[in-house]
């Protein structure tokens, strides 16, 4: 991928890669400022303009912004698979092709005027029932709106610091990849559980490092409420993640 | 040809999984030169199936080549470590075998709905994720003007008629405007700034034709640490043009005048060097000092009129003459480079009374007396010179003089003595050539 036209991108593709959803997110809403602050004429003397014209600085921001789309998008694609499943369990690749579409259109449009960077999530998610053309409270929409908890977990779990309960969840509620290399499918029954509910007590554990701006972060999906005994939190956060 | 669905995907990925499994066996992360080779061994499969569309191998091999590895060792740290504690945590004691069994049962129901078909929303997000900016910049109603060709053209058709039409005339108001831009631009400097200079520099520096003084410039560009500012603004000067060039519209207005921005910058360094204030004032201290004993030893001789003050060596820059204007009168000129002054000696048969002229300006420096000390004490000294006796306090804490002792004592405009030299029990006789000689009038 071509990230930038002889200059160096503020951030290489392998950063961005490993870069927390909403830090990256927070990376946008920067290049969103220098990208519409070239939208105008532009004549104003600025330090860059010393090593490239203003149209370079554009095309090279603008490329790194899409970049950043492409990671954050990547992280919610396999997601957006288990939705549309639910969505149209029979519409096949070409109603998916059109879901995703739509969804990405409305992602694409309405993601530059992001107020917050904490509200992504919550935007992303918008996008779904809009791009399926129906409202969350929607009967038809009952299936996916049970994964909007799942949805709004997807962000925490790049900002979890026990990488090996991160990557736990990763393969196995939010991505299929993996699944069936056999380091995966060596584990046993209790064994699987047992990292499962580990790694929902390290999530439980970040998402209260967030918890005053969780309504907003989870468009008030998440409720910690009630979440006192480590059986409970493994409870909740597997039906959460894997029995919704 | 049939097309790629997601089993022909998956089956894919499962052959990148084996080929990065034979490269690496130590289970640490794909390096990037690794994860080339990989793309380049799928180049060939990819050129056999361009045809047939669908699947974007090179998102699959970065996906595959930079996640797998930290993936599968980081999956087996946590089975590791769920392995050690044998029984897990106390709390999911608590959690059934048949609850777990529903949960594993979940993952792989879970899995399934995520494995999903064959559209890559990755693939669908890189086609649009570039296109909003571009679009909004398109839209742009600066931009639009000026990108319209149409627009352009018809505005090139009408300056060239007008080139044509109007030639003479615009030509001679470019040039009288550009004439009168560039005067202006010199002129304004010119008159601004040496009023400005000379009021901060308290007086110090000389006449606003100092500035053009050949002596000033050089003075100020002797001192190394000016010679080193002058020549960082004129690179930055030199810097900023570079800059400045970049842009057509910039590049005409300099075209245009250029000639009156050089020669601005041209008079801030001469400026720079005509205010340097403290170099004017380390050289009028040094001529002071310097006149000043120079006048004494030439009163010390008793004969001033038409003798000549020799500087010293470690003088050598100063240049000093006399020139007797009356019978009472002596003039004593010194020149450093960059600073002129003149001292004027009164000269009375025991004393006299002397005034520093700097540049024309008058600075009351008092008056010297010259004789032996016929008494001392703390802060008082009666000096006898002829007939006259005179006591004065002395502004010099810790002076001892010896009485009977010759001394030439500068007397300051507080009546206090200034300063005090010992001269020699009889008069000097200087030996030395003059470096210049001004015959009497």
């Amino acid at each position: 991928m071509r990230l930038g036209h002889g200059t160096r991108p503020y951030m290489t593709r392998a950063a961005i890669h490993r870069t927390p959803a909403l830090h990256l997110v927070r990376n946008m809403i920067r290049l969103r400022g220098e990208l519409e602050s070239l939208l105008g004429t532009g004549g104003a003397v600025k330090p860059w303009r010393i090593r490239e014209t203003a149209d370079e600085r554009f095309n090279r921001l603008n490329d790194e912004w899409g970049s950043h789309c492409e990671v954050l998008i990547t992280r919610y694609k396999w997601l957006m698979n288990e939705i549309h499943t639910r969505l149209a369990p029979t519409g096949g690749d070409s109603s998916r092709d059109v879901y995703f579409r739509a969804w990405w259109r409305i992602v694409r449009n309405d993601l530059p005027g992001l107020a917050a960077a904490e509200a992504f999530s919550s935007l992303l998610w918008q996008a779904v029932a809009a791009a399926a053309e129906l409202l969350e409270t929607d009967v038809e929409f009952t299936p996916v709106a049970m994964l909007k908890p799942k949805f709004m977990l997807r962000q925490f779990i790049d900002e979890m610091s026990d990488a090996e309960s991160a990557v736990s969840l990763k393969i196995l509620a939010y991505s299929p990849a993996d699944v069936d290399d056999d380091y995966v499918t060596g584990a046993g029954p209790n064994e699987l559980a047992d990292i499962v509910y580990e790694a929902c007590l390290s999530l439980h554990e970040t998402v209260k490092r967030f918890e005053p701006s969780l309504v907003t972060m989870t468009s008030a999906s998440i409720d910690l409420a009630g979440l006192n005994d480590e059986a409970t939190i493994a409870r909740r956060y597997t039906t959460w993640l894997f029995q919704s | 040809m049939p097309s790629i669905d997601s089993e022909d995907a998956g089956e894919l990925r499962q052959a990148i999984f084996r080929s990065a499994i034979a490269k690496n066996h130590d289970g640490v992360d794909l390096k990037t030169d690794e994860a080339d080779e990989l793309r380049k061994a799928i180049f060939h499969s990819r050129k056999a199936m361009e045809n047939r569309g669908g699947i974007d191998l090179q998102a699959i091999v970065a996906e595959t080549a930079y996640d797998y590895w930290p993936h599968r060792a980081a999956f087996t740290r946590a089975r590791r470590r769920v392995a050690k504690g044998v029984e897990g945590r106390p709390a999911f004691k608590a959690i059934g075998a048949e609850e777990r069994a529903e949960l594993v049962t979940a993952i792989h129901r879970t899995q399934e709905g995520l494995r999903g078909g064959g559209i890559d929303l990755e693939t669908i997000a890189r086609e649009g994720s570039r296109h909003y900016w571009s679009q909004r910049r398109a839209a742009d109603p600066v931009r639009v003007r000026q990108v319209n060709a149409a627009a352009i053209a018809d505005m090139a058709l009408i300056l060239r008629r007008a080139a044509r039409e109007f030639a003479p005339r615009r030509e001679r108001r470019r040039l009288w405007s550009s004439i009168l831009f560039d005067a202006v631009a010199v002129l304004i400097p010119w008159l601004l700034i040496p009023p400005l200079l000379i009021s901060i520099s308290q007086g110090r520096v000389l006449r606003p034709s100092a500035m053009l003084s050949l002596l000033t410039f050089r003075a100020s560009f002797a001192d190394r640490n000016f010679a080193i500012a002058a020549f960082a603004v004129l690179c930055f000067g030199a810097f900023l043009l570079w800059v400045a060039l970049r842009k057509p519209e910039t590049r005409r207005r300099i075209s245009q005048f250029g000639g009156a921005a050089t020669a601005s910058l041209l008079v801030a360094v001469l400026g720079t060097a005509y205010v340097d204030t403290n170099k004017t004032s380390a050289g009028l201290d040094r001529l002071q000092a310097s006149l000043t004993s120079r006048l004494l030893l030439a009163l010390e001789r008793s004969d001033v009129a038409g003798y000549l003050i020799v500087p010293t060596q470690a003088d050598r820059s100063i240049e000093v003459e006399t020139k007797t204007l009356s019978a009472s009168m002596a003039m004593l000129y010194a020149r450093t480079p960059g600073t002129k002054g003149e001292i004027r000696v009164r000269l009375e048969p025991q004393s006299a009374n002397y005034w520093w002229y700097v540049d024309g300006r008058e600075i009351p420096k008092g008056r010297l007396a010259i004789g032996r000390v016929a008494a001392f004490e703390n802060d008082s000294i009666t000096i006898i010179s002829g007939n006259r006796t005179s006591t004065f306090r002395s502004a010099l804490p810790g002076l001892r003089l010896p009485v009977g002792s010759r001394v030439a004592a500068e007397i300051g405009t507080d009546d206090r003595i200034a300063s005090v030299i010992v001269l020699p029990p009889q008069p000097v006789r200087l030996v030395s050539q003059p470096v210049t000689v001004r015959p009497k009038g």
